[in-house]
């Protein structure tokens, strides 16, 4: 019995492989096909891999992520061990891309060393990243250069990096102290547990793998169709010779083995040279490590199964239509009239599965909602799709009269014609990215900044635009307004230093300590002198309960949130009006309860301190900002520029925006050449009837209009049920995130003119081969 | 003697749709006998024949064959006779144009099991008895008309079928080359001991059958022995 079933295993595994040798020796044709299908299967294979990688690449992220903890767990108050040290923010932003930056100083030998840098940089030299490395020697980086002047003394590793493209620096100093904005630590990283995907990321994730894989699978069967006649004569003739349909089954499995087998490879080879070409690519800010791109090990495994499998059964569902004979092949496909009850309950069913979720956003986070996103989205998509023979056939069915080509063109249609199957990919494809670009721009908008209080910084009119704050730097105050000042594009700098007084009982009020100038932007001085203290109107007439004259205060306000150091306010105080609104509505103004020259505070107490500096700069200028910024950072690495209402993420989402358009266009591109396949496929199988139309005396125009009209038609109606999809699936899933619904016309307009164009191109590129093919020698039998 | 009756089919009625094909067709093939079934285009020669073969399935009617009835088999048992006692030579040769000439001829064999060199070693005598054995490593689309049909001959015959099926093996060949195709196929034919059921309207062609039947209408008229 064992001996039989081994003589069974082995007669068949001869019939896979006699399929897979057809596949390889059957001329041009079968070749085209098997690279087709490999082609077809590597980019899903491909596809498929990275999607299994996600989880990796996240978890590796995040852990770098962790390892980089440093400042926000920092104490003010540790004292120094050998095996601590002082860390300080110095990160900055340059041309809109954030560079991290800390700047370090090792209390001792054992001090732990910043992740990825092999020694501690020397006070004044910083050690960089490749990515900052190659920004900084950038011919337009000359303010970064003049912001980070130091010299580099070393490269920060992987191991101290998010990805490949993070810009970030480790400066050293001999400086830093807890009074001045450091922090001390005593070890690097620090575990938080992690946050799922929000659910609008989660969406975007999950609509865009399926409209990634879709056009995907429209090739693969596109691929499957190539060759097809030639397929069908074969089977034939091995029906002929004895080959049962189970046999012939298994052949034809054998023939998709080979190019699912080849695309595996394919897929394999597209896997490593992308994720080796994502090293280079930064979206976002955010790139990745070549070996963080790695796939989970079951998954990837199911990969390499399932699809070649899945490329197997789309050869064999591709010739469900046909019944291989011994006496050749019947089409059982040919003139059938398509029926809409059963296509109508996959959108149904996938509508009503999403505004299931709908009901219950926060499932969303578990994977059971997920999944149930996910598998709404793919019926709402499939479905739609699926709908298109039917209305196809439903507008042949009653537009068989006008023009000759139109003719010819509609009774093709009627017959299945090669395109429908890949127009339906179309609508995969511009339904799902209407439905992302729909989402994205509900995000995004999401993301926008407020709108800005009339004359607040930033705002149109306001006083002064960008705030700096340089911690430590109250001594000179009026050297770094001035530095501003001197910069090319401010008209006004104002700096001052701002201190929260404690008075008892809790009671609080601010203090301003600036030159005479700047005090009396803040209220009207009758006289100011070095040494002289001022009190507003407000504060002298008990406005600010518990603050007099000679009354001890809390000077500050310490990291750890208490009282700074004691203080006596002066006993002469001079009282003075406040302005209103003195810095013209400018973000963030202080009270000035109290004002005071610098002479009026003991040096002790202003040197800790840590000043403002409010600048007026011409915002249309390009290189305005990032010249402040070096300004800043140039008075103190630490020092921070904030532009309210700065649309800071403008720039990484227009990023986001136009991948959207270029990976629509791709997928578009890709179904055009399925398209294309399909049409080339038909005309070939058609030729005899080429030439036969072409010796009656029917125009070439005629022919070449009627194959247009065969591909305008359904990509017509499949680009009218793709807007309509997409923008019911795109409005389900801004509900589903809890966003407003908003369409952007001018992107879905974008796309949809892309699907057209994409027909035309197709017609052009298949005229050549059809002129060819309708010359009389067609009519040659073989 | 009289040979024992190897097929036998009574009373076959196909319609293709309103076209009636055979209307009550009735034949016998004893063993090792030439049969040629002739008869005038339309007339549904052809259909008798593959209805004979299990190719196509009567509307009405019975076929026996060694003691089983036909009509009722699935494709894999008709599958299964395909491969092991029937043969079939057509028109065009109906080769595999991937394949070379001799794996073209394996072909029956290794689908019957066989392994790949002794199906290769039985398919290269037979295309040395028809002539061909030059020709074992081209493929049919290097070769001509007449060179294809012969070793459509060594294919049909490979298996040691009873009966080969034949339908206008000489159509497509002029006559010189369809006369020397026909020889050496008939005589292969007999030297196997395997009945024929050759349809053809070629009377030269008809000239290599122990017996005549004529189709006409879906009928058949069987004429006396020729030979």
């Amino acid at each position: 019995m064992e001996v039989k079933d081994g003589q069974v295993r082995a007669r068949r595994l001869a019939q896979y492989l006699l399929g897979v040798r057809l596949a390889f020796a059957g001329g041009r044709g079968a070749r085209i096909r098997v690279l087709l299908s490999a082609l077809a299967v590597g980019l899903g294979v491909a596809v498929l891999l990275l999607v299994a990688a996600i989880p990796g690449m996240e978890q590796h992220r995040n852990e770098r992520l962790y390892s980089q903890y440093d400042t926000f767990y920092g104490s003010s108050t540790a004292a120094p061990t050998d095996h601590s040290l002082l860390i300080g923010d110095a990160s900055t932003v340059f041309q809109g891309q954030t560079i991290r930056g800390r700047v370090v100083q090792p209390d001792g030998p054992d001090a732990p060393l910043p992740p990825g840098v092999a020694r501690y940089p020397l006070p004044g030299q910083m050690a960089v990243s490749p990515a900052l490395k190659s920004l900084l020697s950038r011919s337009g980086s000359a303010l970064l250069r003049e912001r980070l002047p130091y010299p580099v003394s070393g490269t920060i590793g992987q191991a101290g990096l998010l990805g490949p493209g993070q810009l970030s620096f480790v400066l050293g100093s001999k400086q830093l102290s807890l009074s001045t904005g450091a922090v001390r630590i005593d070890q690097y990283g620090h575990y938080y547990p992690g946050k799922p995907l929000t659910p609008e990321l989660l969406l975007l994730c999950l609509v865009g793998f399926v409209v990634m894989l879709a056009p995907v699978a429209v090739f693969l069967g596109a691929a499957a169709r190539f060759g097809g006649e030639q397929r069908d004569r074969r089977l034939a003739a091995l029906r002929l010779c004895g080959a049962d349909r189970r046999m012939t089954a298994r052949i034809a499995a054998g023939e998709s083995l080979a190019g699912a087998g080849l695309g595996l490879v394919v897929g394999v080879l597209l896997f490593l040279l992308g994720r080796q070409l994502m090293q280079s690519v930064t979206v976002q800010g955010v790139s990745f490590f070549a070996q963080d791109v790695s796939p989970q090990p079951a998954p990837a495994a199911l990969v390499l199964v399932l699809v070649p499998l899945l490329a197997v059964g789309a050869t064999l569902l591709a010739m469900r239509g046909v019944s291989v004979d011994p006496l050749g092949v019947v089409r059982r496909g040919g003139g059938r009239r398509r029926r809409v009850w059963w296509r109508t309950p996959a959108p149904v069913a996938g509508l009503a599965v999403l505004l299931r979720v709908v009901r219950d956003p926060e499932g969303l986070q578990q994977n059971q909602g997920a999944a149930l996103a996910g598998l709404g989205t793919v019926l709402l998509l499939a479905g739609v799709a699926s709908l298109l023979p039917w209305l196809v056939g439903a507008v042949t069915r009653r537009a068989g009269g006008g023009l000759l080509s139109w003719q010819l063109a509609v009774r093709r249609l009627e017959f299945g014609g090669a395109s429908t199957g890949a127009v339906g990919g179309i609508v995969v494809a511009v339904a799902g990215a209407i439905a992302l670009q729909t989402l994205f721009t509900g995000v995004a908008a999401g993301y926008d900044p407020p709108p800005l209080p009339p004359g607040a910084v930033g705002a149109p009119g306001a006083g002064y635009q960008a705030q700096v704050t340089i911690p430590g730097g109250a001594a000179t105050i009026a050297g770094q307004a001035a530095s501003f000042r001197a910069g090319p594009d401010v008209r006004a700098a104002i700096g001052f230093t701002q201190v929260e007084l404690t008075g008892p009982g809790g009671a609080v009020a601010d203090l301003v300590i600036a030159d005479c100038t700047t005090l009396r932007t803040f209220a009207v001085l009758p006289h100011c002198a070095d040494g002289e203290f001022f009190a507003t109107r407000a504060a002298a007439g008990g406005g600010t309960s518990g603050f007099s004259p000679g009354q001890g205060v809390g000077f500050g306000v310490t990291a750890t949130g208490g009282s700074g150091p004691a203080w006596r306010l002066p006993v002469r105080t001079i009282p003075v009006s406040a302005r209103a609104d003195p810095l013209a509505g400018s973000y963030d103004p202080p009270e000035a309860e109290f004002l005071a020259t610098p002479g009026a505070v003991p040096a002790g107490l202003l040197r800790d301190q840590g000043s403002t500096v409010y600048v007026d700069y011409d915002q249309s200028r390009p290189d305005a900002l990032d010249q402040l910024r070096t300004t800043a950072a140039l008075i103190s690495p630490m020092a921070t520029v904030i532009v309210p209402g700065q649309v800071t993420v403008d720039h990484n989402f227009s990023v986001v925006s136009r991948a959207l358009v270029i990976g629509a266009a791709l997928t578009l591109l890709l179904i055009a050449a399925s398209l294309l396949v399909g049409l080339l496929e038909q005309l070939r199988e058609r030729r005899r009837a080429l030439a036969v139309l072409h010796a009656f005396g029917t125009a070439r125009r005629v022919v070449a209009l009627s194959v247009l009209w065969q591909n305008v038609l359904p990509m017509a109606l499949g680009l009218l049920l793709a807007v309509v999809g997409g923008l019911a699936l795109g409005g389900v899933l801004l509900h589903l995130a809890q966003l407003p619904v908003a369409f952007d016309w001018g992107a879905i307009g974008l796309m949809t003119g892309l699907g057209a164009l994409s027909v035309l191109v197709v017609t052009a590129l298949s005229l050549p081969p059809l002129m060819r093919l309708m010359r009389p020698g067609g009519l040659r039998y073989e | 003697m009289t040979s024992p009756v190897l097929l036998r089919a009574e009373d076959l009625h196909k319609d293709y749709g309103r076209t009636t094909a055979l209307a009550g067709a009735s034949i016998e093939v004893s063993a090792g006998e030439l049969v040629a079934v002739m008869g005038p285009s339309g007339s549904g020669k052809s259909t008798l024949l593959h209805c004979l073969a299990g190719i196509v399935r009567p509307d009405r009617g019975s076929i026996g064959y060694g003691g089983e009835e036909l009509t009722g088999c699935g494709d894999a048992r008709l599958s299964a006779l395909r491969r092991s006692d029937f043969g079939f030579l057509f028109q065009f040769a109906q080769l595999v144009p991937e394949l070379s000439c001799l794996e073209n001829v394996a072909l029956p064999l290794r689908l019957g099991g066989r392994r790949r060199r002794a199906a290769e070693a039985a398919a290269a005598q037979w295309l040395e008895r028809l002539e061909v054995a030059d020709l074992a490593r081209q493929r049919p689309g290097e070769i001509s008309g007449g060179q294809a049909q012969r070793v459509g001959v060594a294919r049909a015959l490979v298996t040691r079928p009873k009966v080969v099926f034949a339908d206008e093996p000489t159509g497509a060949l002029d006559s010189l080359n369809g006369e020397r195709v026909m020889g050496l196929f008939a005589r292969a034919a007999r030297d196997s001991s395997a009945a024929v059921v050759l349809v053809t309207h070629d009377a030269r062609v008809a000239a290599y059958a122990d017996r005549e039947v004529i189709v006409r209408d879906g009928r058949t008229r069987d004429l006396a022995a020729t030979k």
